[in-house]
């Protein structure tokens, strides 16, 4: 689909769910995707949940409302923030995080049970 | 044609028959294409046989199809605007950001973004006329500045790469009932922006063909320097028709924005070759100065349905791209034919 007009997302997606009557979740990559895909759901009236990658200020208010189920968040801010700050330690301090292994920054699931709590850090941009 | 003069034992103006006539119109070719693709999905997906389907196909046609008119408008004229796509995103910016970064009712937003996109439209027909460069360049520059200034814009008022959402704002509800509301004729949705394309067709086509200004459009596009001569205005008609884009984009633009709360900064790239496609499958020459209004708003219905009847039918959406490129050049191939036929009567 064409990824860069949310009317050609919504209206793609609720073509699909009206052909495939038997799908029930459809995962998004990207937290403006979902919203569109809230959309698409409704206009084609299934019951299919949406679980989407990524969140943004809206889309923590579409989990809220239930229209969408979760979102996995990669948690960007960490990967930029443990990153720059691992290396300030490194060289500072001689610090290594992890045992010089990978460190994981997520997955972290956010859903109706603790959106609440990411609510403003997403209006701040940094969920 | 109704811009054409009488000269006097001329074959351009001999008598034709009714037959030749109709199918010698511009906009046939695409409509025999749109039966055409109609008929395929039909048969080959049940689900494009559901009543509401109506509804989706028309919204995904009438998002094309707003564009599609003034760009067909544009193209009878004898020019391009490769700025349209990002134009509707940009409208869109433009309206969030002031009513936001100035607290403002979100109508003063509205208000200056049309502002906006009709100065976007006469600096786009100001500045081909000034360079006196293809309209193909100077269009394709505005592009890409537009394209930079959605982006950096966005992140220096919003502080990231979309709007910040109005919902919240003085006049965000009456707004988006103007411009993002639905009605329900039965059990089809019907999306406001359906009502605007088919008035702005109806309007368009009005214009071009029973008033002394669509003659203008016809000549300006045809021989400017033979419109030029006869003492039209064609650098003021080009202008006009670029500010008639810029009106479609921010129709279009707060569409998007009412509809889907906030604009995402990259958003619209690549849509200004689907309006200019529509209006070509509807019978516009790529030269100007031949075309149609209806032909184009019929064009936007056949790249919706094609858009969309791959997926009601199930296909696999990787070949989307594939099918669509072989459609445009059979329905383009079909309008040719057509055309010639009649016009060998």
């Amino acid at each position: 689909m064409n990824g860069t007009d949310d009317s050609a997302v919504t209206t793609t997606i609720q073509a699909k769910l009206t052909q495939d009557p038997t799908i029930d979740w459809v995962v998004t990559l990207a937290a403006p995707i979902a919203l569109d895909a809230a959309k698409s759901v409704k206009g084609a009236n299934t019951s299919a949940k949406i679980g989407t990658f990524d969140t943004n200020a809206e889309l923590v208010n579409a989990i809220k409302d239930g229209s969408v189920a979760w979102a996995i968040d990669q948690q960007p801010y960490l990967q930029g923030y443990i990153a720059v700050g691992s290396i300030w330690l490194y060289v500072t301090n001689g610090n290594t995080v992890g045992g010089g292994e990978n460190v994981a920054t997520g997955p972290s699931f956010v859903d109706e049970t603790n959106v609440d709590k990411v609510t403003e850090f997403a209006a701040a941009g940094t969920r | 044609m109704t811009s054409a003069t009488a000269t006097p034992s001329d074959d351009r103006v001999a008598i034709r028959s009714v037959a030749a006539r109709t199918l010698g119109r511009p906009e046939v070719g695409a409509l025999i294409g749109a039966i055409a693709v109609t008929a395929l999905f039909f048969t080959v997906a049940p689900a494009f046989r559901h009543v509401t389907t109506i509804g989706t196909i028309l919204y995904g046609s009438s998002t094309i199809g707003v564009m599609a008119v003034a760009a067909a408008l544009l193209m009878i004229g004898g020019e391009f605007d490769l700025s349209a796509g990002v134009a509707v995103t940009a409208s869109g910016l433009a309206a969030a950001h002031i009513a936001w970064y100035f607290g403002l009712n979100v109508w003063a937003g509205v208000f200056l973004a049309l502002l906006f996109s009709l100065a976007v439209g006469a600096f786009n027909g100001w500045l081909l006329h000034r360079t006196g460069l293809p309209s193909f360049l100077v269009s394709f520059g505005t592009f890409f500045v537009l394209q930079g200034v959605n982006l950096a814009v966005t992140r220096l008022v919003a502080g990231g790469v979309s709007s910040r959402s109005l919902n919240d704002m003085d006049g965000f509800d009456s707004a988006k009932s103007v411009f993002a509301s639905s009605l329900s004729l039965g059990p089809v949705s019907v999306e406001i922006t359906v009502i605007y394309w088919m008035a702005l067709t109806v309007l368009a086509s009005l214009l071009l063909l029973r008033t002394r200004y669509g003659n203008w459009i016809f000549s300006a596009g045809g021989d400017p320097a033979a419109a030029r001569a006869v003492g039209i205005p064609v650098t003021a008609t080009k202008i006009a028709l670029f500010m008639g884009v810029g009106f479609a984009a921010w129709l279009l633009g707060m569409h998007m924005l009412f509809n889907y709360n906030n604009v995402q900064s990259g958003q619209g790239v690549g849509n200004e070759f689907i309006y200019i496609i529509s209006a070509v499958i509807g019978g516009c020459l790529l030269t100007g100065g031949y075309g149609s209004v209806v032909g184009a708003s019929i064009g936007a219905l056949i790249f919706g349905m094609t858009q969309l009847g791959i997926s009601y039918a199930g296909w696999d959406p990787d070949w989307f791209k594939t099918f669509l490129g072989i459609m445009l050049i059979l329905a383009t191939l079909v309008n040719l034919y057509v055309k010639k036929k009649a016009d060998a009567r």
